[in-house]
């Protein structure tokens, strides 16, 4: 790419993360989803911020988890902001979904990416919609899937293996929750910037909470 | 009133020798022709209300929406020619968003107003442009409470208490100013030579017909719950069966009890609405 040349767009590439969020861990659950993640921003090595609101919800069916840049996941807030907006006014009976969501961060990310201009973040995106459960993961170089179980980060290599043994078809809130827990102990063991302050959020059919 | 401004009215960019833009008042008359749109501002919030004629009995109904949402505290209905008002909710939304995105907090609905003005006005400055057919009425709910704008398409926009456009808008604001202002005797002194009003007036105060008792209705006393259905009665009075087709009322609003969001008024309180303002006329019939 020319780009690569031109010390203009140089300035404007994303080379390295500055403050970054650990793992996120996500599973279906009977009801909904569950979504867990640490509240620690770490500066480099130093465990810098500890009240990062890592999750968020986002219009009335789903749940965003970010890990990697946070500033980057602010970025993105605004646009999902954005584009909730514009789908709130219509006002004609209908609202994006998980599905639509985690569809158009896939296109958001991978183009990023093309641009050599990634937006430094692994998504969790879950949601309940017309009582169909919805759970996937992208990242910052636009892989995107779909699965009962997702973690980002670390998560993968220590949460997974856990999950794929203990997950199974209709957990209960209580089960669900006991299991992320356990994901995250594991994660606080054995993970550098995980710290002990953990947000749990549950989207079931009836309610975010 | 109106007066033929031969060739003075060729171009927006052509004063009159007695000092008017004609090809701005000929953009108003389009307005003129157009269903009744009537915004009211009361204690807790706004209600808008649109009499939609329908065009063809092809239609759907809940098609060919008037009002709308320009951002989430604040909506727009729009009254004249259909395509001009869509730019300007499309412009309107725009600067929303971008004030939003700029300045972190929702614009301010003076502020809206007034750019939604500057842009209708901006179309009356050159010969390469034509004026906007179509005149809106804009409300919302910010740091300052509840507020009325209705912007014209010569690009002045007013503050009001209540307001509105179209065909019906004479009748409708009597309406409006009988509810506001208790004294009757008020109107007759500023419209001694309008007999006929006047006693239309009279007529309608001796049916006590419009929500009751009109010298107990106030809008600074009235909730949005109770002005929707004042708005629906006011919409299917001024409607007129001779002349026009059907219609269909389409309401909106914002208030406390819609979280400050605007939205459209809910099935049931329509359906409530548009009964109580059919019984009104039935009765008012029946006399």
């Amino acid at each position: 790419m020319a780009s690569n040349l031109d010390s203009v767009s140089d300035t404007q590439r994303t080379l390295y993360p500055y403050v970054t969020g650990t793992s996120v861990v996500a599973l279906k659950y009977k009801n909904g989803i569950l979504m867990a993640a640490d509240m620690g921003g770490s500066y480099g090595s130093t465990l810098r911020y500890k009240s990062i609101d890592r999750l968020k919800p986002i219009g009335k069916h789903s749940l965003l988890g970010a890990s990697g840049e946070i500033s980057d996941f602010q970025e993105i807030l605004r646009y999902l902001d954005e584009l909730i907006l514009y789908d709130n006014m219509w006002d004609d009976g209908n609202s994006l979904g998980p599905k639509e969501m985690h569809n158009y961060l896939t296109r958001v990310m991978y183009n990023r990416r093309n641009k050599f201009n990634p937006l430094w973040n692994a998504l969790v995106l879950g949601g309940v919609k017309n009582g169909q459960k919805y759970l996937g993961m992208v990242n910052m170089i636009g892989i995107n899937f779909e699965d009962n179980h997702v973690a980002t980060g670390l998560g993968n290599h220590l949460a997974r293996p856990i999950l794929r043994d203990e997950w199974h078809e209709n957990l209960t809130f209580e089960e669900g929750v006991k299991l992320l827990e356990k994901c995250m102990r594991v994660l606080l063991y054995r993970d550098r910037s995980a710290i002990n302050k953990i947000q749990v959020c549950a989207f079931s059919s009836s309610c975010l909470c | 009133m109106s007066s033929i401004g031969t060739g003075y009215d060729l171009s927006v960019t052509t004063f009159s020798p007695d000092g008017r833009v004609f090809q701005i008042e000929y953009a108003a008359k389009a307005v003129d022709n157009s269903g009744t749109v009537i915004g009211i501002k009361c204690k807790d919030g706004i209600v808008l209300g649109v009499e939609k004629l329908i065009a063809s009995k092809m239609m759907l109904p809940g098609s060919n929406r008037r009002i709308h949402s320009v951002h989430r505290h604040s909506g727009m209905a729009v009254a004249g020619l259909a395509a001009d008002g869509r730019q300007i909710v499309a412009r309107t939304k725009s600067e929303a968003t971008n004030y939003d995105s700029v300045y972190g907090e929702p614009i301010p609905v003076k502020e809206l107003a007034e750019r939604v003005a500057s842009y209708v006005h901006l179309c009356t400055l050159y010969w390469w442009l034509r004026p906007f057919g179509c005149g809106v009425i804009l409300g919302g709910y910010d740091r300052d409470g509840p507020q009325l704008y209705m912007v014209e398409p010569s690009g002045v926009s007013y503050r009001y208490f209540g307001a509105a456009i179209g065909k019906g808008r004479q009748a409708a604001k009597t309406e409006v100013i009988l509810l506001s202002i208790s004294i009757v005797g008020f109107l007759l002194a500023f419209r001694p030579g309008r007999l006929d009003q006047c006693m239309r007036i009279l007529s309608l105060c001796s049916l006590g017909v419009w929500g009751g008792e009109i010298e107990k209705l106030k809008l600074t006393d009235m909730t949005c719950r109770q002005g929707v259905i004042e708005v629906a009665k006011i919409i299917y009075g001024v409607h007129d069966e001779a002349k026009d087709k059907d219609f269909e009322l389409e309401m909106s609003w914002v208030c406390d009890e819609s979280n400050r969001q605007h939205q459209k008024v809910p099935d049931e309180l329509l359906e409530e609405a548009k009964a109580a303002a059919k019984a009104a006329l039935e009765e008012m019939d029946a006399d």
